[in-house]
């Protein structure tokens, strides 16, 4: 199987809600794929079938084509793994967790690990739950990079960093990725790093995959189309209407297109990655897919 | 993964060691002190001397009035089983409860072997430890028990021999299940207290005196028809007659009518009625006792059963975390 990560209608439900659904995804080898979608949306919890913490209520879900929760010892060394927060033994040393690394994992780059720790000026003697938070989660990542992972999952690790200490990890992120032989699922709230650092991107909302692409090809396919107001029904025909805004006299469209668009009566714009996004993720409470049915539902943000 | 539980238990193994070692040390010194008075009052030679011999009756008081006090206070070890559980089992829970537990688990081992290593470890210090302290309990009440004999008495039996290893292996796996299921430490430790009191009461009242049949002897005055380290069960509230039918207190009050109630005799009169109506039936009043040379095998039978839930816990947590923890 080529995929580092395949599901197939993969679905998760607690108690009687769903945390996602209908989750049909392929990430292809070598990507370095932003998972973005509101609070909620089905992130964490996919992120966490793909580890094995969390079993599938519905549909299946493989890691280099092996169960994550039936096979563990299939996945699991090949996994690096930072959770949302973090966790880590706060009375343990630096060193300690180190420690812990090496007795538990068969394949584990003590070297690799000590040195990153020492570019990032964090001493080994010191308590983990001393350290800050920045420090930490670059202490979580050296963790999961130090396995030799093929597969790195990370779960919001920059959302609660300054600034400066956001740049740090995904600095570190990025040199590993450099190092090749890695793919990276990063689910994150904010845009510009994502753009800075992924080439892949996934949507996830409604506890559904929106959008699954090279992150190139969506801004390419991508267009803002402005004209005199009109039902979109026609466009729809050819292309995928992703938002819908009218006012009184005009309509503004949010659009993937399939190929060219050649109604010159559209003025066609180039859209950011940011405004992509949120179009996907307004789409989320509107129930029918945006540009079909009853336009007057479909709401400006 | 067995440095890792260390390196997670190493500050409590540490307290906790130190706290039993304190505690180990007063054992050990007042129970040498009693070895000695034992022997430099000579009680030895008053153990079997009669009741009105005034030189033994004065020492055996010294004796006792000196380390009964003591003898009470160590009652307190009756506690140790559940103590140790909580402490063993507290870093587990909060590993739980705190979700930190998720680091282990998305390193290269499985969930089935991180609980058997670390279950299997706290199991191993939870029999120690009790172990220890059984031992020095049996040893500090060598003395008490050559002059009362009471090994099958409630806190002599919960706290010497074998079954307090029992007690803090179940204990333990209790407080490992509820912490499993609920992943919420204060609630969990204070079931495991509840439950733990409750199948610890229920198995000494209910079970421990029927696992095997007691005793019955018949008996109408004088001393009791027991040793001094049988454990007697019941006496004048069961009544055999010649046929070896047994009655209780309230039938033998039907069949000839208490002393009391009937008004019109003289209370002598009374008396003699009764007394010959017991003569007529042929009954004796029954002492039921299970005798000393069954102390082990109850040790051992109550160890079994201990044993025996703390394995049910144990594969119902297994169980609960291979399948059920998210």
């Amino acid at each position: 199987m080529s995929a580092a990560l395949h599901t197939n209608n993969l679905g998760k439900r607690y108690g009687h809600s769903w945390a996602l659904r209908d989750c049909s995804l392929d990430l292809p080898p070598g990507r370095i794929a932003a998972l973005v979608g509101p609070n909620g949306a089905g992130k964490s919890t996919l992120l966490q079938l793909a580890v094995g913490l969390a079993t599938p209520s519905t549909g299946t879900i493989s890691v280099f084509g092996a169960s994550p929760r039936d096979q563990p010892l299939r996945v699991l060394p090949r996994i690096g793994f930072v959770a949302q927060d973090q966790p880590l033994y706060r009375r343990f040393s630096v060193a300690d967790m180190l420690t812990l690394g090496r007795k538990l994992n068969a394949r584990w780059d003590d070297r690799m690990a000590r040195s990153r720790l020492e570019r990032l000026n964090i001493p080994l003697d010191r308590l983990v739950g001393t350290l800050s938070g920045g420090q930490r989660s670059q202490v979580a990542l050296v963790m999961a990079l130090a396995k030799r992972p093929e597969l790195l999952l990370l779960d919001e690790p920059v959302a609660a960093l300054d600034p400066l200490a956001r740049r740090e990890f995904l600095q570190t992120l990025m040199e590993a990725a450099a190092d090749g032989g890695l793919t990276v699922l990063l689910s994150s709230h904010i845009i510009a790093d994502l753009e800075r650092v992924c080439d892949y991107l996934i949507i996830l909302s409604a506890a559904r995959v929106q959008l699954a692409e090279e992150l190139d090809r969506v801004v390419d396919t991508h267009k803002l189309l402005v004209g005199a107001r009109r039902d979109p029904t026609a466009i729809a025909a050819d292309h995928h209407v992703v938002q819908a805004v009218h006012t009184d006299r005009q309509t503004t469209l949010m659009v993937r297109t399939n190929g060219h668009i050649w109604d010159p009566s559209w003025e066609q714009h180039e859209v950011r990655l940011e405004e992509i996004i949120l179009a996907y993720l307004s789409r989320s409470t509107a129930s029918p897919p945006a540009g079909l049915g009853d336009l007057r539902k479909v709401r400006s943000l | 993964m067995i440095w890792v539980t260390w390196r997670q238990q190493r500050l409590e193994a540490l307290i906790h060691g130190a706290i039993l070692g304190l505690v180990g040390a007063i054992v050990l010194k007042t129970g040498l002190d009693m070895l000695s008075s034992f022997r430099h009052l000579g009680v030895a030679g008053c153990i079997t001397a009669p009741v009105d011999d005034q030189r033994c009756g004065d020492i055996l008081s010294v004796f006792h009035q000196r380390f009964d006090p003591l003898n009470t206070l160590f009652d307190a070890f009756e506690l140790l089983p559940i103590a140790l559980a909580l402490l063993l089992a507290a870093p587990f829970v909060l590993d739980l409860e705190q979700g930190t537990y998720r680091l282990v688990w998305t390193q290269s081992i499985t969930r089935r072997r991180w609980l058997l290593v670390r279950s299997g470890l706290l199991a191993l210090a939870a029999i120690l430890f009790s172990l220890a302290g059984s031992l020095l309990m049996t040893w500090w009440h060598g003395p008490l028990d050559r002059l009362s004999g009471a090994t099958f008495a409630d806190f002599s039996f919960d706290t010497q021999g074998i079954v307090p290893i029992g007690y803090t292996v179940f204990a333990l796996a209790l407080a490992l299940a509820f912490g499993t299921l609920l992943r919420r430490a204060v609630p969990a430790m204070a079931l495991t207290v509840v439950g733990f009191a409750a199948v610890r009461a229920g198995i000494e009242v209910v079970a421990r005196p029927r696992y095997l049949a007691p005793i019955d002897k018949a008996w109408t005055s004088g001393p009791l028809p027991v040793g001094p380290h049988d454990w007697l069960l019941s006496k004048g509230e069961i009544y055999r007659n010649g046929l070896g039918q047994l009655f209780s207190w309230d039938q033998v009050d039907q069949l000839c009518g208490h002393p009391s109630m009937a008004s019109n005799l003289s209370p002598a009169a009374a008396k003699d009625t009764y007394i010959a109506c017991f003569n007529h039936y042929g009954l004796r009043e029954i002492v039921r006792y299970q005798p000393a040379d069954r102390y082990w095998l109850f040790q051992g039978m109550e160890s079994v059963i201990f044993l025996g839930l703390a394995a049910g816990l144990f594969a119902l947590t297994m169980w609960w975390v291979r399948n059920r923890v998210m």
